[in-house]
């Protein structure tokens, strides 16, 4: 089923941004000067919205792959 | 924030470092099976379904004609006094009909579907383009210069070695001196400035300029815990 593979991709995608932020707030105690902050400017702070369109584009995708399976598959391919 | 470079853990950048590659590697590893996904079903839209569907509506004409036939042969059965049963050949004749018009209206639907496939995919592929293209420059580069930081934290520890805290590289906790904000800051800038001139040669060249660097700082390593120098002057 591509809706089940597309929405398992936006899952992950989900999933290891939030892994990433909370392994990057976990140096928030160890790493402290101005060089973290344009870390976190120039690398880190484009990935969440990047990683909401991206999500967003999924679901639309996925519900296309879906609607096309349904109206081109044969009945007893759906089965 | 202070100019002097506070960093309490190399092994936590290194955490880091780790934590973003895989980052990288599940983003485009999710954004490619997908992917994989959109493709698969754009060549069964565009080639396979096509050439099924003629083919399901030849044979279900075929079948069409075959039922309307039993029908006929049924009613050429017909006389005054008797009338055959037709009631199967009837309902043959419409399961017939009925699935040539399904299959019409799939080829049908595939017509439909198929410039519409195209333009779904294409604001799918734009919806995704600057996560792709973070996941496979950005963030690559992001750990790139984190291994360099790392590399210039390490080199200076090596020289420099904080005394009376017990440290260790890797576990250590350290205040870095200004320089090593200086390299910091001195790599950001040539990233963002050029971010595609960076090759492995210039990489190696750099990290080992911030060594020297680092050494050099270490001359000047405020120890903030103690309120000493490297020496262990008062600062």
């Amino acid at each position: 089923m591509p809706n089940a593979k597309v929405l398992a991709g936006s899952t992950r995608l989900s999933q290891t941004i939030r892994v990433l932020r909370d392994h990057w707030l976990a140096t928030e105690a160890t790493w402290t000067d101005s060089v973290r902050q344009r870390f976190e400017e120039r690398y880190l702070a484009p990935l969440e919205p990047a990683v909401d369109s991206a999500v967003n584009g999924l679901q639309k995708i996925a519900e296309v792959l879906d609607q096309v399976r349904r109206d081109c598959s044969d009945r007893s391919e759906l089965s | 924030m202070s100019s002097q470079a506070t960093v309490h853990s190399i092994d936590a950048l290194k955490e880091l470092r780790t934590a973003l590659a895989l980052y990288g590697d599940d983003t485009l590893g999710a954004l490619g099976a997908v992917e994989a996904e959109v493709r698969r079903t754009m060549r069964w839209l565009q080639d396979e379904r096509p050439y099924y569907w003629q083919e399901q509506i030849k044979r279900r004409r075929e079948q069409v004609a075959l039922a309307k036939s039993e029908l006929f042969r049924r009613q050429l059965q017909k006389r005054p006094d008797y009338t055959p049963p037709m009631s199967e050949q009837k309902e043959n004749v419409r399961k017939a009909e009925a699935s040539l018009q399904d299959a019409e209206k799939r080829l049908a639907m595939v017509r439909k579907w198929q410039p519409l496939y195209k333009q779904a995919v294409l604001e799918y592929h734009a919806s995704i383009q600057r996560l792709k293209d973070l996941s496979a420059g950005d963030v690559p580069r992001a750990v790139n210069l984190l291994t360099r930081l790392i590399d210039a934290l390490e080199a200076y520890l090596r020289v420099a070695p904080p005394s009376g805290l017990g440290l260790e590289p890797g576990t250590a906790t350290s205040a870095a001196p200004a320089s090593f904000v200086s390299i910091a800051t001195d790599i950001l800038d040539a990233d963002a400035a050029a971010p595609a001139d960076v090759t492995p040669a210039a990489a190696e060249k750099e990290t080992i300029g911030e060594e020297n660097a680092a050494s050099e700082g270490a001359a000047s390593i405020v120890n903030h815990e103690e309120g000493t120098d490297s020496a262990g002057q008062p600062a």
